[in-house]
């Protein structure tokens, strides 16, 4: 038995605090450990960088317009990839980077686990007095007490980390993008422990004093850095607001989000300060460097970039001064709106196991009045005489004679049937779809054929097998390009062909 | 006068923006981000509390419930009874036989429940996508499933012949072949892997899914949309509906 207090000698909550910060890092580490474990194939690419290299691309699109996907960072990826394989003597192969991107954003969206966030165990010292285990102070989740209840002050209890480094986010124009959570861009930014009001403050500070000093060079790097910071801020504060509408019970109403709107606005006058000065010491600079100096392309760029700082700051102020309004008619509207069960069923074992178990009658009875809700609101369709009238009296379509002379041709002789053409024109038609980087129109690849002086029937196997392809939409995305062509033989609507089919 | 008309001629635009914006609900497809009215009128919901009781007014009135309104449109989800629900006999009109339907109704509880595993899973941030599924996943678990009913009922009698409507629901899955070959090859009509596939896809129709090809077999991956009407109406609303049955004592 060791004399009272000795634990806390060697084991602190700040301690704790920062051993938390280091479990973020787990997954990217997990990331470099299974470079030996892939399919041999894939081992000699570097997850970790190529991780790292994701993180960076997601990051760099924040608060842009264009957003990043799957086919975005496999592109982004593709020149570390090819040198990666020229290291290794292998020949780049696009369907080996897309396999190996795919790998490396579902080690850092945790595919393994479906998704959910990554949980990392950790101990903490126990401070409170009354009840043993329970949440985690923070507010972050779990916090598996591992004690007996009674007065266990000062021992040690085993918490769990939940997080998440990179994620799926419906997009609003439909389909998903990838995001960053708080932890992965804390984690990629170096600003380890910071919320995220203190990062942003200390990174401007930094921008000043380097600029101050002349350290243009690293001074840039940190104004990029506060200019992230206020992005992210800044879509924080959106998200708080968004689900201020959503729900306001998923909020503390009383004392969090009063609180975090009255940080929010001083932070925001407060920050607006400071890139001013920023703003003023830049000007400054530029008028004391010579004409042609080319440090002033980065003093600019310096300027440039707490401007816009300035900007998303000022944008930010019309919203939280009506967020308050917002929340509080929120929160009179919700009271009257009963509380949402906050119990969520297991839907395997709650309800389709005991809907198995039972009659058909009483099952059909039930799977029939749960089923409207799965598929959500539908009108019904009305039939319109007038619509029905009008479209049957409407005149026959006349198709246009073709400007291009139209050949009979033999059925047989125009399919892709494997006994027409022979193995190796198949495999010339299959290796040039498969390596499509970029969509590509009908036209170009018939003509790109064409000055390789490649043979008629490699020619009209392509253009068959595009035309397949339109028609099942299987490996490949191919749209009507809206255009006509005619090129090598072959007429018609040009069609899109996309290397891999990704609906929106 | 004059004022008096010019503030009806306001409430009747504050009431046909309303309606509006119901409409632009029922069209499953169509975003905010791309429509500007549509835009303006989800802001309008949020930021006049007048109009949005006009929209609830509106959507109560003609059966409907809004689930959710924001930066993904308006989600609507039809009340008992309304004109606006679609139900399994909907997309039968030709063969409903009672057993397909059964099925039907059996595959879209599963796969909710394959996007939805666990209830922490039913918790999560609204704007993060869950998983993709497939026709396998959902297959190979209402398998196992039913496997698992037919071990525990091999100790019972066998249902009385000719009492249909008596026997248990997982009898009627697990009768059926997961695939059939047919002579064409293809898997025929009638095998739940085909169901599963033919459910989805009708999810699909409705905005529920969208389907991605990538790979050996096609991945649905839920919409906005689906895990919106699934988290904040269809699985408090189907564990109900299970607890009832169970309370009666019938099943």
């Amino acid at each position: 038995v060791f004399a009272s207090g000795a634990l806390e000698q060697v084991w602190s909550r700040t301690l704790a605090h920062r051993l938390r910060v280091l479990l973020h890092t787990l997954p990217l580490s997990a990331l470099h450990r299974s470079d030996a474990l892939r399919d041999p194939e894939l081992r000699h690419y570097d997850g970790l960088a190529l991780g790292l290299a994701t993180m960076d691309l997601i990051i760099d699109h924040m608060g842009l317009d264009t957003d990043v996907d799957r086919a975005r960072v496999t592109s982004h990826l593709t020149p570390l990839l090819v040198e990666l394989d020229r290291m290794a003597g292998k020949r780049p192969d696009p369907e080996r980077h897309a396999a190996m991107a795919d790998r490396v954003i579902g080690a850092l969206r945790n595919d393994d686990e479906r998704r959910r966030p990554f949980e990392a165990r950790y101990v903490d010292i126990d401070e409170r007095s009354e009840v043993a285990g329970g949440g985690d102070p923070d507010g972050s989740a779990g916090g598996a007490g591992v004690l007996p209840r009674g007065r266990d002050r000062g021992r040690l209890v085993h918490r769990v980390r939940e997080f998440r480094l990179v994620y799926d986010q419906f997009h609003p124009e439909g389909g998903t993008v990838l995001r960053l959570s708080n932890e992965a861009v804390n984690l990629f930014l170096g600003a380890l422990e910071l919320p995220i009001e203190d990062a942003q403050a200390a990174a401007e500070a930094i921008v000043q004093s380097q600029l101050a000093r002349g350290r243009l060079d690293e001074a840039l790097e940190s104004a990029h850095r506060a200019h992230l910071q206020s992005i992210r801020y800044k879509a924080k504060l959106e998200r708080v607001l968004l689900d201020t509408r959503r729900d306001v019970t998923s909020l503390d109403w009383r004392v969090e989000v009063p609180r975090l709107l009255d940080e929010a606005l001083a932070h925001v006058s407060s920050r607006l300060l400071v890139e001013q000065t920023i703003v003023n010491t830049a000007a400054e600079r530029l008028e004391v460097l010579d004409d042609g100096d080319e440090r002033g392309a980065i003093v600019a760029r310096i300027g440039a970039l707490a401007r816009e700082c300035m900007l998303l700051h000022t944008q930010l102020q019309a919203p939280l001064m009506r967020a308050r309004n917002v929340f509080l008619d929120e929160q009179a509207r919700q009271r009257y709106v009963a509380p949402p069960l906050t119990a969520r069923p297991e839907l395997g074992r709650e309800v389709l196991e005991p809907v198995l178990a039972m009659t058909t009658g009483d099952a059909l009875a039930l799977v029939e009045a749960v089923q409207p809700a799965l598929y959500g609101a539908r009108p019904p369709p009305v039939l319109s005489l007038r619509m029905l009238v009008d479209w049957q009296l409407r005149r026959r379509r006349e198709t246009a004679p073709s400007p291009s002379e139209v050949a009979d041709l033999d059925l047989a002789e125009r399919a892709l049937d494997p006994t027409r053409f022979p193995e190796d024109i198949r495999t010339v038609v299959r290796e040039l779809l498969a390596g499509l980087q970029e969509p590509r129109t009908l036209s170009e690849l018939l003509e790109a054929l064409r000055a390789e002086d490649a043979s008629p029937e490699t020619i009209d196997a392509l253009a068959l097998a595009v035309g397949e392809a339109f028609a099942e939409e299987q490996l490949h995305s191919v749209e009507p390009a809206g255009s006509r062509f005619e090129a090598v033989g072959w007429f018609g609507d040009d069609l899109v062909i996309s290397p891999t089919k990704v609906e929106a | 006068m004059t004022e008096e008309r010019s503030r009806s001629a306001t409430a009747a635009d504050r009431t046909r923006d309303a309606a509006r914006l119901v409409q632009w609900g029922l069209r499953v497809r169509a975003r905010p981000a791309q429509e500007p009215d549509y835009r303006r009128l989800v802001d309008l919901y949020h930021d006049d509390p007048a109009f949005r009781a006009a929209v609830r007014a509106i959507a109560d009135g003609l059966g409907l419930r809004i689930v959710d309104v924001g930066e993904y449109g308006a989600i609507l989800a039809p009340l008992d009874d309304s004109v606006f629900a679609l139900r399994g006999a909907d997309f039968r009109p030709t063969s409903s036989t009672v057993e397909d339907r059964l099925l039907d109704g059996v595959i879209q509880l599963a796969i909710a429940a394959t996007v939805f595993p666990a209830p922490r899973d039913l918790e999560d941030d609204p704007a993060i996508a869950r998983p993709p599924v497939t026709v396998s996943e959902i297959e190979d678990s209402l398998r196992a499933l039913c496997e698992r009913l037919a071990e525990d009922a091999r100790d019972q009698p066998d249902p009385v012949a000719g009492e249909g409507g008596f026997e248990e629901a997982w009898r009627v899955y697990h009768r059926r072949l997961g695939a059939l070959e047919t002579k064409d090859g293809s898997s025929a009509r009638r095998s739940t892997r085909r169901l599963i596939e033919t459910n989805l896809e009708r999810l699909r129709d409705h905005g529920g899914f969208t389907r991605d090809t990538r790979g050996d077999e096609a991945s649905y991956q839920p919409t906005y949309r689906y895990q919106a009407l699934v988290r904040e109406l269809a699985a408090n609303d189907a564990l109900r509906r299970v607890r009832d049955v169970l309370a009666q004592g019938r099943s």
